[in-house]
């Protein structure tokens, strides 16, 4: 069904400027898009439509571009580019990374933000293929969720070098770093410039985004659950954040 | 490794997997307990084998492993092992044979500080990922720091508690007895 506003070339980001916002003007969708990358979305937006590669800025840009263009037109288009992409799933998907998202999403999630339904266009996509997933997409949001408005800027300090097993001096500092970034490198994700830039464009997601609140302490400082995703497989993250600074993490999962 | 508490062996043990500690446990005549906190996923299993006259009773601890490892401390007065793991302590009545404490952690457990040394028999501390807090050995919080930033280190010097962050400008000073900030 075609999108009646985009006929009006002269209308912004089709008379809804509130939930969708296009710097290039040419797609309305785009930022909703990109901004939907929480990693969630992003996950469950590259699990979908096997781009399960992540974790690096191009894969990243890769996924927004076919969403981007896949939502461009008809629902027609989207049915179509669904088809296109059915075979290469079998290709993309590693046993093992599908074992992965299913622990995963096994554990107990208490956010209920996260319990949304997949689309229905894509519903006919998954029994055939991917078995294991009609247990776990229940779990998964669509790819296309309200866009997250970008209002604040993480306080990180330097505690990516905590992540990325750089911490000095106490022992159990010494161990806990290290012991993040083997998880960290478990799912293909490493201490250089796009290990870097990803984690950070993750924790600008991650204290942006209101529904992945799992918790407030007694302080008030709020814990926060998001999902790693990484070329081979995922984690569970957990922040905690006073206000919009970062706190500490913990990693739940092992990559496979 | 062996330890003693009154007239009890304490054997600490760590297993690669959940089954092997489940196994050790099933073969203790006096009954287990297993202590597990978190999303455990059997990354990392502990035991605490504790022998006596009348045979052996067993502790297994199950926690995901966030790099550090559980730690006990040993309550000779009361013949109590305390239990730090995950964001949890548990108070283990060896007499008993069953939990008889329980305290949930906002952070990483890391270690104990006992005050024996001190002459400080009612309480100890325990030192987390970004708090420090005192308990009596009964299980009773008696105060709590949280504090602005990772601790890097905690040092008890005299009445007072030392306390340095990983990132932050420090160190900082709190009085021992009640954990308020020394100015």
């Amino acid at each position: 069904m075609e999108r009646i506003m985009s006929r009006n070339g002269y209308t912004y980001v089709e008379g809804n400027p509130i939930n969708l916002s296009d710097p290039s003007g040419e797609n309305p969708f785009a930022a909703a898009i990109a901004l939907a990358a929480n990693p969630f979305a992003l996950a469950a937006g590259a699990a979908v439509l096997g781009l399960a590669c992540a974790a690096t800025p191009a894969c990243r840009n890769a996924v927004s571009d076919y969403l981007e263009k896949t939502f461009r037109d008809t629902d027609d288009y989207v049915n179509k580019c669904i088809t296109d992409v059915r075979e290469e799933l079998e290709e993309i998907f590693k046993p093992e990374i599908i074992e992965a998202v299913h622990d995963l999403y096994s554990q107990p999630l208490t956010n209920p933000g996260l319990s949304r339904p997949l689309p229905p266009a894509l519903l006919p996509l998954v029994p055939p293929i991917l078995p294991p997933f009609v247990e776990i997409f229940p779990a998964i949001p669509p790819i296309v969720i309200s866009p997250i408005i970008y209002s604040s800027i993480p306080d990180i300090g330097r505690k990516l070098e905590y992540l990325f097993g750089n911490a000095t001096s106490n022992q159990h500092n010494i161990d806990r770093s290290i012991q993040m970034e083997r998880q960290l490198n478990s799912i293909g994700i490493f201490d250089n410039e796009n290990g870097r830039l990803y984690i950070n464009e993750v924790l600008n997601n991650t204290v942006n985004n209101p529904n992945n609140i799992v918790g407030t302490q007694e302080n008030g400082r709020i814990v926060r659950e998001t999902l790693l995703a990484g070329p081979d497989g995922f984690l569970k993250m957990e922040t905690i954040w006073d206000g919009d600074r970062l706190i500490t993490f913990n990693l739940f999962g092992t990559g496979r | 490794m062996l330890l003693t508490l009154g007239g009890y062996l304490i054997k600490l043990d760590e297993w690669a997997s959940a089954s092997e500690m489940t196994n050790v446990l099933g073969k203790c005549n006096l009954g287990n307990i297993e202590l597990y906190k978190g999303l455990y996923s059997g990354q990392a299993n502990y035991t605490l084998l504790i022998s006596s006259l009348q045979g052996k009773f067993g502790i297994g601890i199950g926690v995901d492993n966030v790099g550090n490892r559980p730690s006990i401390l040993i309550d000779y007065f009361r013949l109590n092992v305390i239990i730090g793991f995950g964001q949890v302590i548990k108070i283990v009545s060896i007499r008993e044979r069953r939990v008889i404490g329980e305290n949930n952690l906002e952070y990483n457990f890391y270690q104990f500080h006992s005050l024996y040394h001190i002459d400080v028999n009612d309480f100890f501390l325990v030192q987390s990922e970004v708090a420090i807090a005192a308990f009596t050995y009964q299980g009773k919080q008696i105060w709590n720091y949280v504090g602005e930033d990772i601790i890097d280190t905690v040092e008890v010097s005299g009445i007072r508690i030392v306390l340095k962050f990983l990132y932050l400008p420090s160190p900082i000073y709190l009085k021992l007895m009640d954990g308020t900030p020394i100015k």
